[in-house]
């Protein structure tokens, strides 16, 4: 059985990866403990505001590697730990039958070599599934550079598989994490779409139905957000991840000049999140809403920021304007513009309306007409002014990884 | 003000609908038990009459197939002011003749919906707040205080996953909703059980919390974050909140 001490190193050098969905798969109970919840639950909050959803713990903390970033780099003197795959096994029971968790995230640090970490941690999502016969959620990491069969085999195992990659670009992986490599990262990511296509197509049984995910660590090199979002973008479309994790970077090694010494703004992050969030749910591009040589706005969220360089585009009228342009409007978001579209068949809506359907109108109000009535700005100065002096009360109060009207959404399923 | 004292259940309600339009009157509330009006109101008695409540059902059913059940979703609601928005929607549909249910402008139907999605907000929330207790029976006990009646919606969620004896005790509404390995029971008791605790109960939760712990980044504090999306009030049954033993 795992110690107290030992699941203390192990889960807190896990805890920088953000990701802790639990969405996205339907996995059945058949006949032992545990089924998977297709929009995700969160089973708790801590203090920093993320759900946790998933244990997510290390199969050992002793690494090879020398990342500079990471906390469990070779040269960095922490305590050092490893778990047997039946004690995480064990301790996975246990907790979700407390209904503590939704299922595993099961990474590891290479405590040999790629293959025989990838290996370990195998043998442990097979024995789950085979011995102990869970059937909950598991997001499993892989090792880069461990060979294909091996990975396809785990991902047989799993709902969930990710490959982190860490850094934006491959001269950062080349200065900060010397025995890494972009192929090594990005090639099991594109293996393992071509492979869940070719079993779907196939009908051989489930293979990582929640799809895979990565993150990248924002701020500890020079890449711009443009750069960034590009590189979402283009994962997004061709390798098909579910979705793209930011992680401002949290100073853990002080001995190289290479990395910052202090944290990273959280604001760049949350910018990020918000970009991202028109890209797969608003119909954003990239070049929309930022430059390849630039970073997002500071100053606004990306989607007023957008809508201010295309003033031309509006006033838009809410009784008539198609979903797609309305949910472009500053503060109108998916669910707004479905209230409006449903509510528009019964009446002409007017700003009074939409106040009482809760349509926050603070930064709406002047890419609008009700009825052609307009209720906002004319000019653009003062229009910049206003959104300004709303977003610096927003952002004074909280930072949260999504717009108000999405918190609740957010909650539901279980992103993060 | 009028006010229309009903029995506390759906059938209170829908024969309250029937009495309002069979005297062409609508009442300012609805209320039940000992309520006491002043002087310058009005309070009437209504009883249910089970063919009256067919009757309103039926009208219902007409012009919107859904009208029912999500009623008795609401009337799951925490607080009283359910039955006058439950009146309000269930006139609205039958004297409207339609499914208002997306005329999200209008306010009754705001506050209908409103209801329902707190509900179901909660429903979902508790999927994830419940803490199972393990016996030395090997049955897992979990007591909640959720703000509307939610427990059994509770039960297929975790009867499927789980697959083995489970109880949910709502202790604000001393209900108990159990699952004894074939089928659901809903008991109504003030009685708390005596409880044995299972050999490994306090290992899993003493490591729990020491979880909870280490994977929060104190760096990136935020509460008020936190507080929205777990509201302090659930918390007092939570494991990871309670103290833990020092190592
Ligand atoms: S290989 Fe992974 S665990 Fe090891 S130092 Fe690099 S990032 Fe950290």
């Amino acid at each position: 059985m795992l110690d107290e001490k030992r699941l203390q190193i192990l889960t807190e050098s896990a805890k920088y990866d953000v990701s802790c969905s639990s969405s996205g798969s339907n996995r059945k109970n058949l006949g032992g403990l545990g089924n998977a919840n297709l929009g995700g639950i969160c089973h708790s909050f801590t203090s920093d505001g993320r759900c946790i959803s998933l244990l997510k713990i290390l199969m050992s903390n002793d690494c090879l590697y020398d990342c500079l970033y990471c906390v469990n780099r070779r040269t960095n003197d922490i305590e050092r730990a490893t778990a047997t795959p039946d004690e995480i096994c064990e301790l996975v029971m246990g907790f979700y039958k407390r209904n503590y968790i939704e299922g595993l995230f099961l990474s590891s640090a290479v405590f040999s070599t790629p293959n025989q970490t990838m290996q370990k941690l195998f043998e442990t999502v097979y024995k789950l599934r085979t011995v102990y016969n869970f059937h909950g959620y598991i997001h499993l990491k892989g090792i880069p550079n461990a060979d294909k069969e091996l990975i396809d085999e785990a991902a047989k195992y799993v709902d969930r598989m990710s490959f982190n990659i860490e850094l934006p670009s491959e001269k950062s992986l080349k200065l900060l994490a010397p025995q890494k490599d972009k192929n090594g990262i990005i090639k099991p990511m594109t293996a393992l779409q071509k492979e869940k296509f070719i079993r779907s197509e196939n009908k051989k049984g489930k293979f990582i139905p929640a799809g895979q995910t990565t993150q990248m660590i924002v701020g500890a090199t020079s890449e711009t957000d443009g750069i960034i979002l590009n590189l979402t973008s283009a994962l997004y479309k061709n390798v098909g991840l579910k979705r793209v994790y930011y992680s401002s970077y949290v100073p853990t090694n002080f001995e190289t000049s290479l990395l910052p010494y202090n944290q990273v703004s959280l604001l760049r992050e949350h910018r990020l999140y918000q970009a991202d969030w028109l890209l797969r749910f608003y119909g954003f591009t990239v070049d929309e809403l930022c430059k390849k040589e630039e970073n997002l706005a500071e100053e606004f969220d990306p989607k007023c920021a957008w809508a201010l360089k295309n003033l031309g585009l509006f006033p838009l009228e809410v009784n008539s304007a198609p979903v797609e342009l309305l949910i472009r409007v500053p503060g109108i978001g998916l669910k707004g513009a479905y209230k409006i579209r449903e509510a528009r068949k019964f009446t002409k809506l007017t700003f009074e309306d939409l106040k009482k359907m809760r349509i926050v109108l603070k930064r709406a109000r002047h890419f609008i007409t009700c009825s052609g009535k307009f209720f906002g700005e004319e000019k653009e100065g003062r229009i910049r002014k206003l959104l300004l002096q709303l977003e610096q009360n927003d952002n004074a109060t909280q930072l949260s990884l999504f717009d108000k009207n999405e918190v609740i959404l957010s909650t539901i399923t279980g992103e993060f | 003000m009028l006010y229309y004292k009903i029995e506390n259940s759906v059938d209170g309600i829908l024969s309250a609908i029937f009495e309002s339009f069979l005297k062409k009157e609508y009442p300012d509330n609805l209320v039940f038990g000992g309520f006491e009006v002043s002087i310058f109101d009005t309070l009437k008695e209504i009883k249910v009459d089970e063919e009256r409540v067919k009757r309103v059902k039926s009208a219902l059913n007409k012009y919107n197939q859904f009208a029912l059940e999500k009623i008795s979703y609401a009337f799951r609601y925490g607080e009283d002011i359910k039955l006058k928005i439950i009146f309000d929607f269930a006139y609205i549909t039958i004297d409207k003749k339609k499914n208002l249910l997306k005329m999200f402008n209008n306010p009754i139907i705001l506050a209908f919906n409103d209801i329902v999605d707190r509900i179901s907000l909660e429903r979902h929330r508790f999927l994830g707040f419940v803490r199972f207790i393990e016996t030395d029976k090997g049955i897992l006990y979990s007591h909640i205080s959720p703000d509307h009646d939610i427990s059994d919606l509770l039960f297929s969620h975790f009867k499927n996953r789980l697959n083995t004896p489970f109880i949910i005790h709502d202790t604000k509404r001393d209900k108990v909703v159990l699952f004894n390995g074939n089928d659901k029971q809903i008991v109504y008791t003030k009685k708390l059980p005596t409880l044995y605790l299972h050999e490994n109960e306090e290992y899993f939760s003493e490591l729990f919390k020491r979880y909870f712990d280490s994977v929060n980044i104190k760096e990136r504090k935020n509460t008020k974050l936190q507080d929205r999306y777990m509201p302090r009030r659930y918390r007092k049954n939570l494991t990871e909140f309670k103290t833990k033993k020092p190592l």
